[in-house]
């Protein structure tokens, strides 16, 4: 196994070198031979002053990184994916196209599932990130994490993924602790008429969706949407298929008005199912009998969210927001799950004479959960309300002629487990120049223990290494307390020429009180003596640190030649705290890549053909046995009319197959990544 | 380990290979920078204003001051070759008081909001078109702020002091604007 992995790692390492000779070789050629036509256009063309006033102003102000202005000010780590860099990335799921921000490390596990996470604690349910869609709240409390493969939406009406690496207790409240992900879609007034999409390839085998979009009344518009997709399973190590499958559908509305100079609204819903098969080992009955099984999951879910905003007057807002969402989830035979939340916030902005900008607010978030205990995971009670009130207030005060920002201030929640919880942060911003910014931070986030750590208990493994096969229970415990960080970031974000931005920071997490897994007396489960129970009880007793840096460079070369480079650093270190055992969760530590590149170049050749290839670089993750990797997506798209367009998209083109991730839980199948190719039809009317 | 090294600094050549282009291309930019922007802002909202006439006569030149952003004002330069309106237009360079003297506009931007304050409070009640482009500007005393919304440009106008200053707005500009008099929101944007 051993000489295997160090086989395939030779064999990537002389595809590496190829790669980079071949990209190279395609920059030298591409730039040099463009670059004459490009300084020919220079010559000519009108100016900015011929535009009309209103196209002046409908022009959105972009720097080198295609990044609204706004999040240059931010004093925190912010990374903006955009709409347009999914569509040109080749992404079909918003997983995938997490990768594109510095700092994320996404690693697909199987079909249906990834393990997506900031700053380390790298497992499918990544328990310190915090998904929210629309501002409605994907992380589940069961877990302490995010089923990847529910969250969808169509990939063509987002507006933008913000990633916001570090704690942001302050402003998203508990969970929000190595990082939050805000996905937002488009006003419907920005999706005006109709689309449709049709596609299919080798891993994408067929996927299409309908959207249309029109006006209500002079002050309402509207859009409409339904999309479905089928996805082929991947294949294991010895490269036989492992027969997933994994399909869904969706539909969805959005409204959006402006029924006076001072009011904005929007109502949005959405209803899916999903079936998603893995392939695994099931460890049936108490003789821990070992058979192959593909489990299923039927997952149902719907939500409708609600917005206001209301101008008071120059300088103050409010705002409204509320929500209800249900999960119903059969995950077959682990466990079944039924949530229903509903959410509602507030929150007042508003100017404290001209230094001062306050903000505040709160809410309260109502949980019913029906579930029932399957063969790996139980809890006690099944079913449970949960109540979750927070209030908050921030003041940015801005000194020295608004070239010293500074905004400090706190969340105060309160859960039902561990009761209330203080999250202060202290943030500043200093423009050291026109275009350039350096930041600092203080925060601290702490994470609310979920149910199962809590109230559950689940099958961890089954050891089969001794003589007897012994089964890994992890069991909840009722006084397991939340977990805390203590956040120092720092960093510098600038344009050093009008195309050419930079962003760089760096962090240290201090963590404490981290839920571990504590080993209790081992027991025979049968008569015989031939099975065994390894208990493991959950307390609070591992702490850790972590440290490491982020960066991204992005460079608008030409308007035909975008160029995004990132890297990422992380060194993770777990410890037991005295009294502790625990060896389960410290192994968190190896589980994350330590350096992580990606390189985006995103070409327009002519008017009419797209060019865009996307290479990433994860170091080993040697704890699950998985190698580095290189990997490279294409991307070619030709515009036959303005409203018709045919792409090719590759994906993890080096090689023909790779392992990503090895999610051992309840001894699943481990497959690889296999390379894929898909054709894709847009037809806009 | 001399593996790992290895592709680490492959990861490095692949980022080296952007620093180089960026060597060679260190020039190209074709798209409009937020100084072109505002530059155009400034020339589009000036084809809107009207002075009386003892102030800018025909065949007057227009003079258009600038204070703390010499690239917006390098900008306009390029813009301001074409005559406005059918004035030709001057750029000045505004560094004290006394440079705002004989001036039909000027536009404030980043620096000290103090000195703002008082070329504001010098020029207050003449007529002199006052833009800025800072939080607050309109009641700081300026006629025309601009402000971003989601990377968009916005414009607020205080009409009551433009009023005062006896210049005139076309109403097609205050369409497009957030107007205030008095301090008082009366007509949001359109």
């Amino acid at each position: 196994m051993r000489n295997e992995v160090r086989m395939k790692s030779s064999i990537r390492k002389g595809q590496s070198w190829a790669v980079v000779i071949v990209w190279v070789g395609l920059w030298g050629i591409m730039s040099q031979a463009l670059w004459g036509q490009e300084m020919e256009k220079r010559g000519g063309g009108g100016t900015l002053a011929d535009l009309s006033l209103e196209a002046l102003l409908s022009l959105q102000i972009v720097s080198a990184s295609q990044t609204p202005d706004a999040y240059f000010d931010t004093p925190a780590p912010v990374a903006v994916v955009t709409g347009d860099d999914i569509r040109r990335s080749g992404a079909t799921t918003l997983a995938d196209a997490l990768a594109l921000a510095p700092g994320m490390t996404v690693s697909r596990i199987d079909l249906s599932r990834w393990a997506v996470s900031v700053r380390g604690f790298h497992t499918q349910f990544a328990k310190n990130l915090l998904v929210l869609i629309d501002g409605r709240s994907v992380y589940t409390p069961l877990f302490s994490g995010t089923t990847w493969e529910l969250q969808d939406v169509l990939l063509e009406d987002v507006d933008r993924i913000e990633v916001i690496r570090g704690p942001g207790g302050l402003v998203w409240g508990a969970n929000a602790v190595n990082g939050v992900i805000n996905v937002i879609t488009k006003s419907s007034r920005d999706t005006q008429g109709g689309q449709v999409v049709a596609g299919g390839g080798t891993t994408e085998r067929v996927f299409g969706s309908v959207r249309y979009g029109g006006e209500l009344n002079e002050t309402t518009t509207y859009r409409v949407y339904g999309k479905g997709f089928l996805r082929d399973g991947f294949v294991d190590s010895e490269g036989n298929s492992t027969l997933e499958e994994w399909h869904s559908y969706r539909t969805g509305f959005r409204l959006d008005g402006e029924p006076s100079l001072w009011d904005k609204w929007s109502l949005h819903g959405g209803f899916y199912y999903s079936y998603s098969e893995i392939a695994g080992r099931a460890t049936v009955g108490p003789r821990l009998a070992d058979e192959v099984t593909l489990s299923t999951a039927d997952n149902y879910g719907a939500h409708v969210i609600g917005n206001w905003s209301h101008v008071i007057n120059e300088g103050s807002r409010l705002e409204l927001k509320g929500y209800y969402d249900w999960v119903d989830r059969d995950v077959s035979p682990t466990y079944k799950e039924q949530r229903h939340t509903v959410d509602a916030e507030v929150k007042h902005v508003f100017e404290l004479g001209l230094r001062n900008q306050v903000a505040w607010g709160g809410g309260y978030r109502f949980m019913q959960e029906n579930n029932q205990s399957g063969q790996f995971i139980g809890f006690d009670p099944e079913n449970r309300d949960m109540h979750l009130v927070n209030l908050f207030v921030e003041d940015t005060l801005s000194l020295l002629d608004e070239r010293l920002l500074i905004s400090g201030g706190s969340k105060f929640e309160h859960n039902d487990f561990t009761g209330w919880e203080v999250q202060p942060s202290l943030r500043l911003t200093g423009k050291v120049a026109e275009e350039h910014r350096v930041w600092g931070s203080v925060a601290r986030a702490v994470r609310i223990p979920s149910r199962l750590e809590r109230e559950g208990n689940f099958l961890v493994t089954v050891d089969r290494r001794g003589e007897f096969p012994v089964a890994w229970y992890v069991f909840g415990d009722r006084d397991l307390d939340a977990e805390e960080l203590i956040a120092y970031e720092a960093g510098y974000r600038g344009l050093v020429t009008p195309n050419l931005m930079v962003d760089v920071s760096v962090f240290y997490h201090d963590y404490d009180k981290l839920a571990s897994a504590e080993p209790g007396e081992r027991r025979a489960t049968n008569p015989e003596g031939t099975a065994f129970l390894q208990p493991f009880n959950g307390a609070n007793l591992l702490k850790g640190e972590s440290y490491g840096v982020e960066s991204s460079v992005q460079w608008s070369a030409t308007d035909w030649l975008r160029l995004q480079a990132i890297h990422s650093f992380l060194r993770f270190n777990l410890k037991n705290k005295p009294g502790g055992q625990d060896f389960l969760v410290l192994s968190d530590q190896d589980k994350s890549p330590r350096h992580q590149f990606g390189l985006r170049t995103s070409m327009d050749l002519g008017r009419d053909v797209e060019l865009d290839l996307w290479g990433r670089y994860v170091d080993p993750i040697t704890r699950l046995d998985v190698s580095s990797y290189f990997t490279l997506d294409a991307r070619v798209a030709w515009r036959y009319r303005p409203n018709v367009e045919f792409a090719v998209v590759g994906q993890n083109l080096l090689e023909s197959r790779h392992k990503e991730y090895s999610a051992r839980f309840l001894n699943t199948l481990e497959p690889e990544i296999e390379r894929g190719v898909y054709g894709k039809v847009t037809w806009l009317f | 380990m001399l593996g790992h090294v290895k592709k680490v600094l492959a990861g490095i050549v692949l980022v080296g290979v952007g620093a180089t282009h960026l060597a060679l291309g260190w020039g190209g930019e074709v798209r409009p920078d937020e100084a072109e922007v505002r530059a155009a802002l400034i020339y589009n909202v000036l084809r809107f204003a009207d002075w009386p006439p003892e102030q800018l006569a025909e065949g007057d030149e227009i003079r258009v001051g600038f204070w703390g952003s010499s690239e917006v004002a390098a900008d306009f330069v390029d813009l301001a070759r074409q005559p406005l309106r059918g004035h030709a237009v001057r750029v000045v360079h505004v560094g004290e008081e006394a440079d705002l003297q004989g001036l039909h506009a000027v536009y404030f931007h980043g620096g000290d909001r103090a000195e703002i304050q008082a070329f504001l409070n010098a020029v207050a009640g003449s007529p002199v078109l006052t833009l800025t482009e800072i939080r607050g500007g309109l009641r700081m005393g300026s006629m025309v702020n601009f402000f971003r919304v989601d990377g968009r440009y916005r414009i607020e106008i205080s009409l009551s002091d433009v009023k005062a200053s006896g210049l005139t707005l076309k109403s097609s500009l205050l369409r497009l604007a957030r107007v205030y008099e008095r301090g008082k929101l009366v007509r949001e944007i359109e």
